[in-house]
């Protein structure tokens, strides 16, 4: 039985906040963790903030470090006390959906294993996870841009080890909406032959390769989201609850049989837990 | 023609001790450089600036008038200073028969240069002017753990598509530890195969698929090992400088050229995209 289910949100500032919008339109209730210590005060209301425990400029002032190191040390000395964390996830219900909203920082997830062990901190403590690694969208108005993004993403989350999807968040404020399609959807070979048109021969061969990637794996992909778009929102929330198992895990709301019997509720419920072996990535 | 060299790396990777490097190494050989500083959070610039962003732009006062963390404020004052960047390419091309190199440090933080518009502005407004080339400083040490190596190569790929001008990879900090390896895993994959950590299956059914990618991808950069700190390697980066320039001349200039004009359109989508931001 998990203890709640949860979403690494990795990208610019203000992700997580969009993904709860996304949320409240389609009256799905995400909390929203701030992890990280430099963002700038929210407009919205987060459910639990890293910068109660600690924040970059308490480091910054009083161990004069820059941002980079200051940084680092607030990531740091969260997971030393990752009870303090663990605390404050306790007061959600049980199969709360917890958006984690993370510093974009692409060392803190190579060099540095600073992200790879906050997640394994978050899973040990019962939480099933994925990642969501959110892109601007309105920069990507050609291929050779998507597979930029496509692989800054590769690059961030090959070592978080968890199920991941890739976002263009602000597909809203693209003036000429038929880009995102025309670029996310378009066929591989139309693909290779504009990025064949941007480079020298020499580069077919990467071109072709990467092409193949793209084409023969989801993960590698990107999905829009288009927060006016409802088509759009409901796509994002079904990948994401298939790619963290929400549906398999969670308290059924409803029982199929008729609650006559507590006890034979409660077998029902808790019967299954089989499953949680399965999320070993 | 200068060439430009745009100088990109993580935090800790040394990027700023190599510009400094390579600022003394030119002048010592003679080459007149142009130096250009667009971090501008940076506490106290270490090389002689001919322009640095902080003239134009205070950091702190936008971090208080915009009520900005570190990160915002970083893009906000490189998203200004962009907006204004054709005047720096004037400045350059008023004296291009001087100079042999401009030489660019980029923000701290990566991503606020190789991942926003102005970032992108930037490079671009260089690229269609002068033979551009972008030096990725990577920290060698790291990079032995297989997973960080392959990390940054992604990156790394990302940069040279986003961009698209040369990419020369300098690994540094070879004084600690000798780039061979890297060199080696570039040359024989199955070799950084067997090294990589198998643990991981997370991405093992992509990795195949990834390898594929990431050989033919050393094929087309160049590398290089220095060290910033004592001065190896520095003499032969100007070889490699050269190589790039060649590449860039062969295809890249052409297809800059031709995609002038729907630069100028995709540029005035990413301009109002931070203009936005800026509001």
């Amino acid at each position: 039985m998990a203890t709640g289910f949860g979403c690494v949100v990795v990208g610019p500032a203000g992700s997580g906040k969009v993904m709860q919008e996304a949320g409240e339109t389609h009256k799905r209730i995400y909390k929203v963790c701030n992890l990280d210590p430099a963002a700038e005060i929210f407009k919205y209301k987060c459910d639990i903030d890293i910068r109660d425990l600690i924040s970059l400029d308490d480091v910054q002032e009083e161990m004069n470090y820059g941002p980079n190191g200051g940084l680092i040390y607030c990531m740091e000395y969260l997971i030393e006390n990752i009870d303090w964390l663990m605390e404050e996830l306790q007061e959600f219900a049980e199969d709360a959906f917890v958006l984690f909203d993370c510093p974009g920082q692409i060392e803190l997830y190579s060099h540095l294993d600073i992200m790879p062990r906050l997640v394994r901190e978050i899973q040990k403590s019962g939480f099933l996870l994925c990642a969501t690694y959110c892109a601007d969208g309105t920069f990507i108005n050609e291929p050779t841009k998507y597979i930029s993004a496509c692989f800054t993403s590769l690059s961030t989350m090959t070592q978080l080890s968890i199920p991941h999807i890739n976002i263009l968040t602000k597909c809203d404020k693209i003036p000429d909406q038929d880009q995102i399609e025309r670029v996310t959807q378009m066929s591989a070979v139309d693909v290779l032959n504009s990025m064949n048109s941007s480079f020298p021969p020499k580069y077919y061969e990467l071109n072709q390769r990467i092409v193949e990637v793209i084409d023969n794996f989801n993960m590698v992909q990107f999905v829009p989201l288009n927060i006016q778009d409802e088509e759009s929102i409901d796509t994002i929330i079904q990948q994401i609850d298939s790619v963290v198992q929400y549906d398999e895990f969670r308290l059924p709301k409803e029982s199929l049989l008729p609650p006559e019997d507590e006890a034979d509720r409660d077998d029902q419920m808790y019967g299954n837990e089989a499953g949680e072996n399965d999320m070993d990535y | 023609m200068p060439i430009v060299l745009i100088v990109l790396g993580m935090a800790g990777s040394g990027k700023t001790t190599f510009v400094q490097r390579l600022v003394s190494q030119m002048s010592m050989e003679g080459k007149r450089t142009y130096n250009v500083n667009l971090d501008p959070a940076v506490l106290e610039v270490k090389f002689p600036a001919s322009i640095d962003i902080r003239d134009s732009v205070k950091y702190k006062n936008i971090m208080k008038s915009y009520k900005l963390g570190p990160n915002g404020a970083i893009l906000t004052c490189l998203n200004i200073f962009a907006a204004q960047f054709d005047q720096v390419v004037k400045l350059i091309e008023a004296k291009k028969d001087d100079i042999d190199y401009v030489i660019i440090d980029t923000p701290g933080q990566i991503e606020a240069f190789s991942q926003s518009a102005s970032g992108q502005i930037i490079t671009d407004s260089l690229a269609c002017t002068f033979p551009c080339i972008n030096l990725y400083i990577a920290d060698t040490v790291r990079c032995e753990n297989p997973n960080t190596f392959m990390s940054n190569m992604f990156y790394a790929l990302s940069i040279l598509y986003k961009s698209k001008i040369p990419l020369l990879i300098c690994f540094n900090k070879i004084d600690v530890l000798d780039h061979s390896f890297a060199l080696e895993w570039m040359k024989d994959f199955e070799q950084f195969d067997q090294n990589l950590s198998k643990v991981d299956t997370y991405l093992s059914s992509l990795s195949r698929s990834l390898s594929l990618v990431l050989e033919e991808f050393y094929k087309n950069i160049e590398a290089c090992g220095v060290s910033a700190g004592t001065g190896k390697g520095f003499d032969k980066l100007e070889l490699k400088f050269e190589k790039c320039k060649q590449e860039y001349y062969d295809v890249f200039y052409l297809e800059i050229q031709k995609k002038l004009k729907e630069k100028q359109d995709g540029q005035g989508v990413a301009m109002s995209a931070f203009e936005d931001q800026l509001k």
